[in-house]
């Protein structure tokens, strides 16, 4: 079976996609009613500016006892989110991921954002090609 | 009024007993697409709680084993791998014997912050929420969310 990019994965999608100034409430609604983890945050131009999870939503804004309904996501995202670029590796994602502790990561090709990955999207045999790559399970 | 966890909480909450076997608790876990389960009493009492991470710690030195595991956690919405089913069925322990038995728990008066604040603090996704020991419900991440996109105002 021949390994999938990220970008065989975020084929079909239509990535969420919000401005800076949606407010919390905005993308808690999109994250509840799409069932996802995250949506990401663009300039104007398509360009990815941010990344805001329920992850955030519950340490920027809840424990901070911020007004959701007030608060716009460029106060609280993840500024400049690492991104995959669409022909990289499924191996690549999962390191990239493993790495930097992150459970969704943006995928884009050259400035314009095609999607969005989550750990979930891949196979075992993706996560068994990394295994054997890194000898991950060697040092857990 | 504040809203607090009585208001967002999902209930009841899915919970094991402590003589539920590893195989139920690592397919309940997978199947429901969760990483803990309280462990609790007939009477819902609250004992403990049983995660991913407790069922696998005896299985250290075994690579294969805790690989399937992993790969059934994360295949969200797939079943376990069945050889990774096989081999749990063979472990003898129960939820009683792995689970943590001190848990971070909330009252139903907890409030929206609170609860926000104990979840950073202890690097947590979920609390159950106990009424006289006993557990009434669970407030996940997700619940979280829910909240913020229903809130009509400020969530303190």
């Amino acid at each position: 079976m021949p390994e999938r990019s990220p970008g065989d994965i975020v084929k079909r999608q239509k990535p969420v996609t919000l401005p800076d100034t949606a407010t919390v409430q905005a993308a808690c609604r999109v994250m509840r009613d799409q069932r996802i983890g995250a949506v990401l945050v663009t300039a104007p131009d398509g360009r990815l500016t941010g990344l805001f999870s329920g992850r955030d939503a519950v340490a920027r804004v809840v424990a901070e006892a911020l007004d959701p309904a007030k608060t716009m996501l460029r106060s609280v995202m993840t500024l400049e989110p690492e991104a995959l670029r669409a022909q990289a590796r499924a191996t690549d994602a999962l390191r990239m991921m493993d790495d930097g502790g992150y459970r969704h990561l943006p995928v884009v090709d050259g400035k314009r954002v095609v999607g969005i990955v989550s750990r979930g999207d891949f196979t075992a045999l993706d996560n068994a090609r990394l295994d054997e790559e890194t000898g991950f399970w060697e040092i857990m | 009024m504040s809203i607090t966890a009585a208001d967002i909480m999902t209930a009841p909450a899915i919970a094991v007993s402590p003589q539920t076997s590893m195989a139920e608790v690592a397919a309940l876990l997978a199947s429901k697409h969760i990483s803990a389960v309280p462990v609790c009493q007939p009477d819902s009492t609250l004992v403990g709680i049983v995660s991913e991470g407790d069922i696998l710690k005896p299985f250290r030195e075994s690579v294969r084993a805790r690989r399937d595991w992993w790969l059934g956690v994360i295949s969200e919405g797939e079943a376990l791998p069945e050889d990774f089913l096989d081999y749990i069925r063979q472990d003898t322990r129960t939820a009683g014997d792995v689970m943590v038995q001190h848990v971070i728990a909330i009252e139903p008066e907890t409030t929206l912050p609170e609860i926000a604040d104990l979840m950073v603090k202890h690097g947590i996704k979920r609390v159950p929420v106990l009424e006289d020991g006993r557990v009434v419900g669970i407030v996940s991440r997700s619940d979280l969310v829910a909240a913020i996109s229903r809130a009509p105002g400020m969530l303190v």
